[in-house]
């Protein structure tokens, strides 16, 4: 018995016998036991086990060897297992109170299988191809068949396929710098290649326009889940690589790039989410000012540690999947929602609607919130020795913060009277149950967050 | 000598079929024989066992192809004007044109043999303008493996292992069967 096998192969065969059930709602109740096993077993489970085992332990090898590669997963990964299989079962968990029929439900075990064993396969290049296995099945999982509106889709689908041969290419570069050490002009073909990989898999500008095209195109909760997904296993993966070669961790251009395209992306997300009027659309533009922040975080890593990453994206996967949650909602009501139309739906859906402003109230780093101790980190760190980025950076998140005043003011411009938040709906009660956690959490948010530095415990060259 | 010629000619002539004819039928016989090419240019490294891994994995995703196209509306082919098709056709020999110029520096980052790399470079600049001149995702589909074909023939000749191999041709027949899933409701409304 192996850790890939559990975490890897076991998830994608449990997917096909699931998809064999015709019943929705067992097969929903079934995903959801069946992520949150897989998530508790990386409690009990011990890889690698050297000492004595204890009474609930089970001790298994960490390699799965196919074809002349391996798939390794080691003790320190299973945070990462945990957290994604554990976002599987809470995604799995809103989907049912929501009634909403998600298309992940229950190829989203088969999307999870191939993510782990992108980021596990050993030598980590050949994730490429995996990654690309996982964007074109995510496919169907965002759109059915009948759709008319597949720009997004197909941008979607050609951008992450252009990303594949330029990583491939620089690993064979890479494969060749093992053996001999690369001359500088290597070391620019190589940077170029990775970089443009990077760029194509990050939806970096001028490669981002699918972004905001395919969240309009889908449902927030299966646009949610596969981007958000999709997001944090990239940036897991563009870290092994800065870990992995020594080169490029102190390859200075690498981390300007990363810095000057964060504070790009960030500025762009903002600025196409203050004008923009599809609330669709302003999730898409809300990821890709994402994207630039831990971009950002990213680069700093280089000089204060890896630490500040794990914190912000940490606070982000929970702040995005409670926008995600609360826009879906919304679209119970209606669907397409805009942001005229925002303050009359929140008469009627208070909850969504207070979920909505609390996580971009988040997401631009408000205090209080749970988004606010890792920006404040970054505000710290980018003003001791880039202030010209902090500016920008903080005028990308007051974008943000103008955006939900301008929404605020809305509401109570429109409703005179006192609007209930609770009505006793289950759906409510549930949301709102979620967002209590969440206000709280913005009070105490190292206990949350510091479980995510555990992340990056197998990136020993990044933890200063 | 003679051979390479006749690939590189083999495989621009397949590219033009496919940017020039608005025939789906054509189409699809192109990029039937860009695989045949690759399968042939490949053959010249590696063994035909795996070499042919290739060749029946895409003429598997071609064969998964046209049975959706014959299935859609897609088998109504839009007439061409001789204009765009003449457009077509010179944009695509302007991308030949500018990666043989190119072709040669680019020869001295890889050192795999001219033949391959033209070939390759060629197959995905012309996918790229090929999938650029859509918005039908069908077509897009196609773009999208001609430059994979292309991308085949660079990096078939710089490594060969079974894994990579083996990943490549599922991801072929993947976006094949990713054309299938749209083309089906395609034909579901055009039987409604």
């Amino acid at each position: 018995m192996n850790a890939p096998l559990i975490w890897i192969i076991s998830p994608a065969v449990v997917s096909i016998f699931l998809f064999l059930i015709k019943n929705r709602q067992i097969r929903s109740y079934l995903y959801l036991g069946l992520s949150f096993i897989f998530a508790v077993l990386t409690l009990f489970i011990k890889i690698d086990l050297t000492s004595e085992k204890g009474l609930f332990t089970i001790g298994i090898s960490s390699i799965l060897n196919i074809l002349g590669r391996s798939f390794i997963m080691l003790e320190k990964d299973k945070f990462l297992i945990f957290l994604v299989y554990f976002f599987n079962a809470i995604w799995g968990v809103v989907s049912i109170i929501l009634k909403k029929s998600t298309r992940f439900i229950p190829f989203g075990l088969m999307y999870t299988a191939f993510l782990l064993a992108a980021v596990s396969v050993e030598p980590f290049l050949y994730s490429a191809l995996i990654i690309e296995i996982a964007v074109i099945m995510s496919i169907p999982l965002l759109v059915n068949s009948h759709t008319d509106r597949k720009i997004g889709i197909s941008r979607y689908l050609i951008f992450q396929t252009m990303a594949m041969p330029f990583i491939l290419l620089a690993g064979w570069f890479l494969a060749g710098g093992e053996i001999s050490p690369m001359n500088p002009e290597q070391l620019i073909q190589v940077t170029l290649l990775l970089g443009l990989g990077f760029i194509y898999w990050l939806a970096i500008f001028p490669f981002h326009s699918w972004v905001p095209m395919v969240f309009d195109e889908t449902d927030p909760i299966n646009s949610g889940y596969i981007f958000l997904l999709l997001q944090f296993i990239f940036f897991i993966l563009i870290l092994k690589y800065i870990n992995g070669f020594a080169w490029l961790r102190t390859y200075p251009v690498f981390f300007q790039a990363l810095r000057f395209l964060g504070i790009i992306m960030a500025l762009f997300g903002s600025i196409g989410l203050f004008f923009e009027k599809s609330v669709r659309k302003l999730i898409g533009y809300e990821f890709l000012h994402s994207i630039g922040i831990l971009l950002v975080s990213v680069d700093l890593s280089a000089t204060r540690g890896i630490t500040l990453f794990t914190y912000l994206i940490g606070s982000r996967l929970i702040s995005f999947s409670l926008l995600s949650w609360s826009v879906s909602r919304f679209e119970s009501l209606e669907k397409r929602i805009s942001v005229y139309s925002f303050s009359d739906l929140t008469q009627k859906r208070p909850v969504a609607g207070a979920g909505f402003l609390f996580s971009l109230l988040s997401l631009s780093g408000m205090p209080f919130t749970i988004g606010f101790p890792p920006l404040q980190t970054l505000y710290q760190y980018l003003a001791a020795g880039y202030p010209t980025v902090l500016v920008l950076m903080i005028i990308s998140n007051i974008l943000i913060t103008v955006t939900v005043f301008k929404l605020i003011k809305e509401i109570i411009r429109k409703n005179n009277e006192f609007i209930y938040l609770l009505n006793g709906v289950k759906e409510d009660l549930f949301l709102c149950s979620i967002l209590m956690i969440f206000i709280i959490s913005g009070f105490f948010p190292r206990t949350i967050l510091i479980r995510f530095e555990h992340l990056v415990s197998g990136l020993e060259f990044l933890i200063k | 000598m003679i051979l390479n010629t006749l690939l590189i000619f083999s495989a621009l002539g397949a590219v033009g079929l496919m940017f020039v004819t608005s025939d789906w039928r054509m189409r699809i016989a192109g990029l039937a024989s860009l695989y045949l090419i690759g399968f042939v240019v490949i053959l010249q490294i590696w063994p035909v066992a795996l070499a042919s891994v290739k060749l029946i994995s895409g003429w598997m995703g071609i064969a998964l192809l046209s049975t959706s196209m014959l299935n859609s509306m897609n088998q109504a082919n839009s007439h061409r004007f001789t204009s765009e098709m003449v457009f077509r056709f010179l944009m695509a020999v302007l991308i030949w044109i500018v990666i043989a110029a190119i072709a040669p520096s680019i020869n001295e980052w890889l050192p795999i043999p001219y033949t391959n790399l033209y070939i390759g470079l060629s197959l995905m600049g012309s996918g790229l303008l090929f999938m650029s001149l859509t918005d039908d995702f069908s077509e897009i589909v196609l773009g999208l493996l001609t430059i994979l074909v292309g991308f085949d023939i660079i990096y078939s000749s710089l490594e060969g292992s079974a894994l990579v191999t083996g990943i490549y041709a599922f991801i072929i027949i993947l976006i094949c069967l990713l054309n299938v899933y749209f083309s089906s409701a395609v034909s579901d409304r055009g039987e409604e």
